[in-house]
């Protein structure tokens, strides 16, 4: 107490005060985030690589399987056709995310009717507000073959739609279908946001240029909007490679594995099948896939993409 | 003008490299005010437009947005039809005949409404939770220096890039060994550590001006009072913000409910549905119609009650990537 009313008239000294080292005061502050973050995020990581050379059920005790569980992914049938599966899922619904997502924001920001843009953007937004859970029940009853009103609707279109979620043809375009609705919202927003940090001068100096809308839209635009671009590809592409709810309950992963995409694969192959240890190696290599796909776009981002330093 | 200026501004002040806003606590509120002049010209800018296009335009939006809710829609009237009328093609989209059959069938059929309290009890435990677990240790991060503190940072930060699905194996040996299985404390107590909050409240609070600590802490204050006293009520923006993205987040998530949860009266309200859904196997679909509505609704409500928080966080959850 004494000591800092003797140093309160010194600023100066009282800013290096602040400074000061007080680890024990900030190991207090942070020791509930540490010990849940080793509870919850440490033990569980270290425990996946653990499990990943087991043979466990859970019911009887485990066995150490050596390389079992590593050797069997090699020859795993069924990976294949799950990694296919989720590849051709996330880049259809990264594509359409960011097509429709760049666009649909292009376009509220060009507009002026207040009204028009709170509606589109609530419209947009809403999906994304919803549960999982909520959004694939909603969706087995609109898809439906029989008795769905979306194909009916496309029917008085003339397009004679395929049964979205009983075929292995277009099970996959039928949850890409779902999860841009649902999820859509996200990026748009990001989009929304990135446009609007665009500084009017830039537009201003290209019409003095002498630049036409197109030439604006791809010489301001697109490179300004290019940190959005990016976040926004990583944030679809990760998140869609993490679909689970949308096969788990619109087609239960079929026809056979059609539409089982790896984290339902990982789900089954533990809480159905039993193999703790096997689901653990897929997923090591889902958590792989990914990291590798931020490094790819990390390196991207240094060669593409613009930071502007206003 | 919108909600989107705040978040806007607020990006880009942090694209800046963080450069705060005079006034940490109403950066949001400031953002509005300090929006440059001109704005209706840079949005018109971005894609040079005649009027013509922008009438046009706007006639797609409109179109696109019903089309967008349409399922919606459906159910929610398909949920107050005749049992019968229900699944008719073409759907009656003005039906003649209301009725609230379906929601009684459902709360009859299934303990739905002790779904509903689950799902709040689970969501403000860990809306409030981790709110608190985040501000102290983004205070922590923020003010006080320590050793370790940049590897611990990044140790945290690290962990956004995990899917958490990823470690559901783990995690799910984990809630059993602790005896948490089809226990909702298996979805709060995890669900507690949110790093991103915790790095968007350090990073907020980096932009609070030291002096207010220093002249809190001449006062005699500790750490805790001034978190209550100036990095609380400084930042209540950004604090409300992370707590409508946490707790949208919670309410909604289906993955760790279905993996944890198992007994129909301990579920929250969307597993809940689904294993109404599951067992009735196309009994009473009118009753899912329902409950579907029933969870439809606090979503619009959430939005139009949290529009600017709700865009604030997402704004911020895709800054921070």
């Amino acid at each position: 107490m004494v000591s800092v009313e003797t140093r309160a008239p010194r600023p100066a000294r009282r800013r290096q005060r602040v400074g000061r080292s007080q680890p024990r005061a900030a190991y207090l502050l942070l020791s509930p985030a540490l010990i849940l973050y080793v509870a919850f995020i440490g033990v569980p990581l270290v425990g996946l690589v653990v499990v990943s050379f087991l043979q466990w059920d859970l019911i009887s005790p485990a066995h150490l399987a050596g390389l079992n569980n590593y050797r069997h992914v090699v020859h795993d049938p069924n990976l294949g056709q799950v990694l296919t599966n989720t590849f051709l899922l996330d880049i259809m619904t990264t594509a359409l995310h960011l097509v429709l997502g760049m666009g649909l924001a292009l376009a509220v920001t060009t507009i002026r009717a207040r009204a028009v843009r709170y509606w589109a953007r609530t419209a947009i937004v809403t999906p994304f507000l919803m549960s999982a859970g909520t959004v694939a029940l909603m969706w087995s009853y609109v898809l439906n073959g029989q008795t769905g009103p979306f194909n009916y609707y496309l029917a008085k279109l003339g397009i004679s739609a395929p049964n979205w979620l009983g075929s292995s043809t277009w099970g996959i375009p039928g949850l890409v279908i779902v999860d841009v609705w649902a999820t859509l919202g996200f990026t748009f927003i990001i989009f929304l946001v990135g446009l609007q940090t665009i500084p009017v001068d830039l537009y201003e100096a290209a019409a003095i240029d002498g630049a036409g809308g197109l030439a604006k839209f791809r010489r301001v635009t697109l490179p300004m909007l290019s940190p959005a671009t990016f976040i926004a590809s990583i944030t679809a592409f990760i998140g869609a490679f993490e679909i689970f709810t949308w096969p788990l309950i619109d087609t239960n992963g079929g026809p056979g594995i059609a539409t089982t995409t790896i984290v339902l694969y990982i789900y089954r192959s533990a809480f159905q099948n039993y193999q703790f240890g096997y689901s653990a190696v897929v997923s090591l290599i889902n958590i792989g896939i990914l990291l590798s796909f931020a490094a790819v776009m990390t390196v991207i981002a240094r060669r593409w993409v613009h930071y502007e330093r206003v | 003008m919108s909600v989107y200026e705040g978040a806007a501004t607020e990006g880009r002040a942090r694209e800046q490299g963080g450069t705060p806003p005079a006034q940490g606590g109403t950066a949001m509120k400031s953002g509005k005010k300090r929006r440059p002049a001109g704005r209706s010209d840079a949005q018109n800018a971005i894609v040079a437009t005649s009027r013509a296009w922008r009438v046009m335009i706007s006639a797609v939006l409109v179109v696109a947005g019903i089309l967008f809710l349409l399922p919606v829609v459906w159910v929610v009237i398909s949920s107050l039809e005749l049992p019968t009328d229900q699944f008719l093609v073409p759907p009656d989209w003005f039906p003649s005949h209301l009725t609230l059959a379906s929601y009684r069938t459902l709360f009859s059929a299934a303990p739905f409404l002790l779904n509903i309290i689950n799902s709040v009890i689970v969501t403000t435990s860990v809306v409030v939770g981790a709110a608190i677990v985040s501000i102290l240790a983004a205070y922590a991060f923020a003010r006080i220096e320590f050793r370790g503190r940049e590897v611990l940072f990044i140790m945290f930060l690290a962990a956004l890039t995990l899917p958490s699905q990823a470690v559901a194996v783990p995690a799910f040996i984990e809630i059993r060994y602790m005896h948490l299985l089809n226990n909702q404390a298996s979805l709060i107590i995890p669900a507690l550590i949110q790093v991103l909050g915790i790095f968007l409240l350090r990073q907020h609070f980096r932009t609070i001006p030291q002096e207010l600590d220093d002249s809190a802490r001449v006062d005699g204050a500790g750490h805790l009072r001034i978190i209550r006293h100036v990095m609380v009520p400084m930042s209540w923006p950004a604090i409300s913000a992370v707590m409508v993205i946490t707790g949208q987040y919670i309410w909604n998530d289906f993955f760790w409910p279905n993996l944890f949860l198992t007994s129909p009266d301990r579920m929250t309200a969307p597993l809940g549905l689904v294993s109404l859904e599951a067992m009735q196997g196309g009994g009473p679909i009118g009753a899912i119609f329902a409950g579907l509505s029933i969870l439809c609704v606090p979503v619009v409500i959430a939005f139009v009650f949290f529009q600017r928080q709700l865009m604030e966080g997402i704004g911020y959850r895709g800054v921070s990537r």
